[in-house]
This record gives structure tokens, C-alpha cells and sequence, in this order.
């Protein structure tokens, strides 16, 4: 029937669009509203304190990073990256592990006074929001906290320590950029630069548990799995920069994607 | 009064003694024994960063060394063993994760390994790596 092949052709049409407007297609991914500035990478933790009677620890990462790089929790303290699986007890805590370690009573407050229990185990995300404001000053970024986190450590804005007690052995000379092409032909291909990661991480945060040439890792590596908190998705959307941020991955990408940008409340 | 003197001078030595100061021998073993694994573990782990430029001998070394280090670290309390042990696995993984590609590498190579591009130029200080969108006023 004419109306009938008229219509096919039409929807046809419509997809063929579509798919070949990389607008279109990168803005396929479904981000959901995200959070203001301030609590984006904020955290609560919470795998026992609810059964031991307390309130859930909030923690935040805007905080953190400004003192210390990525490097000196996710490596030197064996924080893992997944919220919730790390073994943190008052205990452990207090014979200086985990937040114990730098949290330990004497120069920043610990476990010595029953006063200072709700500055952590409050359970509200928004906690120390109140301490964004100056953070403006940093160079800006379109989501997430909205702040440019490498480029403000670049310029030295920020100066966190790379180290606790373990000296890294000098700046990681491992700086290449790993081409990753996409599979989408009209989506332009990613760069992945590991300068800008070795400057906050140690290679052993990544290699071999997250990205395992071995494996030929990267015939999974997807945008499937990346949302999924795979792969970059364990940092990236997370706590560190989002990936509704096409063009941090993906410079070539022309036309950006209307995703919602975050509010401060 | 040197009575007293005397008296509270052995009361003194009694609480000192029994407060475990001076440590006995046994835990003087054994404070030093933790001293020196930690500081191996210290010298070997902290080479992850360099795990790159090292030889392939180094590092097979270092391997070695992490085998000998978890043995020590088996004998401690939970809570130390728990967290060392997490970390010197995750060392002794790279380095032997490194050693294992090279090999790859030199049969034949990953046909899936990702093209490498060289380092960026250095961005000159105090240009804005994205373009700057404006921000709702805080």
C-alpha cells in the first residue's frame, strides 16, 4: 500500500538520520538529572554503620582531593574504588588504617572525642557544602563539580600530596595517549591521555585489575560497559569528571550534546 | 622519709616493669620483625610507578620478593594482614603484569593492543584546557 511504504520510508529515513548525526547518536545515552556541584562525588558509607546503630559516614571528594591525590587513598591506604567494599571499622580506624590514618585525633580530629563522631557519620551527602564557594576560583568545567580538576593541578591552583608515607619513586615517564577507536563510524575516537591520569593515580590503581591488555580488554571496552561503571566508568561518572562531558574523551566531537547541566541548590 | 623515698622509688619500678617497659626480648623480636617486613614492603611496592622502566630481571625479582613478603605478612593480625596483603598482591600483579605483556609483545604482539600516540605538547600555564561555559553564580 502506498501510505503503508510512505511511512516505512519515513521511519526509515529517520533512523538513517539518526545514526549518522553524531549529535544524535552520542546523545543517546540516557544521564539522569544530574547533582549540584557541591555533592557530585560525594559519597555515603555505609556498609555497617546502620547495623552498628550509627548514622551512614558521608564523605566527599572535592574535599579530599584538595589535599590529596587520588594516589595516596586508592593505592597507599587501600581504599577500594567501590563505595561500600572496603573493610573500614572503628577499630581498623583506630589503629591507623583507612580514614585513621590521616584522621587519627591529633592534627585532624578522629575516634578521641564523641563530639567529632557526627562530623562523618551524619548521613547527609550535603554535608560541608557550605565549603564549596571558593572553589569558583578553579577553572571551570560544564558538569560535575564544574571545576576543571586537572587543568587546576596543572596550573598549580591545587597542590595535593602525592604521597602519605611511601614516596612514589618520581614522576611516572609512562605519559603516552592511547588511541581507542570507536565503533560507530560517525563517532569520532577517544584519547585516552596517561599523563593526566598518572598525575593522580599510581599505574597499580589501574594495571592489571581494571585494564589488562592480557585479556585484550579492549574488545569489551564499550560505552555499555563504561556506563555500567566499568572500565572508566568506575571513576568517570562517579567521582571523577562525568561522562555526559563528551569532548573530554572525545576532542573530534562535533556539536554537543544537551545534557543537563548541574545546579547548585 | 628515705623510707618513704625508697617506697615510692619500688613503686615506680613496679608500675615501669609492669607496663611491659623495657619490651621483653620476645617483644623486642617481634617489633623488629614488623619493622623490617613493612620496610621491604615499602622498598618493593613503591616501585609501581617505575614498573614501566624496568628490566624484565627486576622485575621478576620483585615478583620474588612479594612471594617471600606474603609469607611474612600471613602471620599477622587480621586487620594488618587483611590491608598488606591486599596491597602487596596488587603490586606483585602489576609487575607481573608488565612482564607478561612484553612477552605478548615480543611473540607477535596484541592484535587488539590500542595505537599509542605521543606525549601531548605541555600546555602553556594558565590556558583553559575546555571551553569555559558560564556557571550559575554560587
Amino acid at each position: 500500500m502506498p501510505h503503508q511504504a510512505g511511512a516505512v520510508t519515513r521511519g526509515a529515513i529517520t533512523v538513517a538520520l539518526l545514526l549518522l548525526s553524531p549529535a544524535g547518536a552520542s546523545g543517546n545515552f540516557a544521564f539522569t538529572n544530574p547533582p549540584p556541584p557541591e555533592e557530585y562525588g560525594n559519597l555515603l558509607i555505609n556498609r555497617a554503620s546502620a547495623a552498628a546503630g550509627v548514622k551512614p559516614v558521608s564523605f566527599s571528594h572535592w574535599i579530599h582531593r584538595q589535599r590529596h591525590t587520588c594516589r595516596v587513598c586508592h593505592f597507599e591506604l587501600q581504599f577500594n574504588f567501590e563505595a561500600n567494599t572496603t573493610e573500614i571499622t572503628e577499630d581498623a580506624n583506630r589503629a591507623g588504617m583507612f580514614c585513621g590514618a590521616c584522621h587519627d585525633g591529633k592534627d585532624l580530629f578522629g575516634h578521641t572525642k564523641p563530639e567529632d563522631c557526627e562530623r562523618c557519620h551524619n548521613g547527609d551527602l550535603r554535608r560541608g557544602s557550605e565549603r564549596f564557594g571558593p572553589l569558583w576560583r578553579l577553572p571551570e568545567a560544564r558538569y560535575g563539580n564544574r571545576i576543571d580538576w586537572s587543568t587546576a593541578l596543572d596550573d598549580g591552583l591545587i597542590a595535593p600530596a602525592k604521597k602519605l608515607t611511601i614516596d612514589p619513586s618520581g614522576e611516572i615517564g609512562f605519559a603516552s595517549t592511547i588511541l581507542l577507536e570507536a565503533e560507530w563510524p560517525m563517532v569520532p575516537n577517544a584519547m585516552f591521555p596517561h599523563g593526566q591520569h598518572t598525575r593522580w593515580l599510581d599505574c597499580n590503581d589501574c594495571h592489571p585489575n581494571i585494564f589488562n591488555i592480557k585479556k585484550k580488554f579492549t574488545a569489551g571496552l564499550r560505552m555499555e560497559g563504561i556506563m555500567a561503571r566499568q572500565f572508566c566508568g568506575i571513576c568517570h561518572n562517579t567521582v571523577a569528571f562525568p561522562l555526559s562531558d563528551c569532548r573530554r574523551c572525545h576532542p573530534d566531537l562535533k556539536g554537543l550534546p544537551e545534557y543537563p547541566e548541574p545546579v547548585s541548590r | 622519709m628515705k623510707i618513704k623515698l625508697w617506697c615510692a622509688l619500688g613503686a615506680l619500678c613496679a608500675a615501669w616493669v609492669l607496663s611491659g617497659f623495657p619490651p621483653s626480648g620476645g617483644a623486642r623480636a617481634q617489633e623488629q620483625g614488623q619493622a623490617d617486613w613493612r620496610a621491604e614492603f615499602e622498598a618493593v611496592c613503591v616501585k609501581t610507578d617505575l614498573a614501566m622502566s624496568l628490566s624484565n630481571e627486576e622485575l621478576t625479582q620483585l615478583v620474588a620478593r612479594c612471594d617471600r613478603l606474603e609469607g611474612q605478612i600471613a602471620g599477622e593480625t587480621e586487620i594488618v594482614r587483611k590491608v598488606y596483603l591486599k596491597r602487596l598482591r596488587s603490586c606483585r600483579a602489576l609487575f607481573a603484569y608488565v612482564l607478561e605483556a612484553r612477552s605478548a609483545a615480543s611473540a607477535g604482539g596484541d592484535a587488539a593492543a590500542p595505537a599509542q600516540l605521543p606525549p601531548p605538547e605541555p600546555r602553556p600555564q594558565g590556558t583553559e584546557a575546555t571551553a569555559p561555559e558560564s556557571r550559575p553564580a554560587p
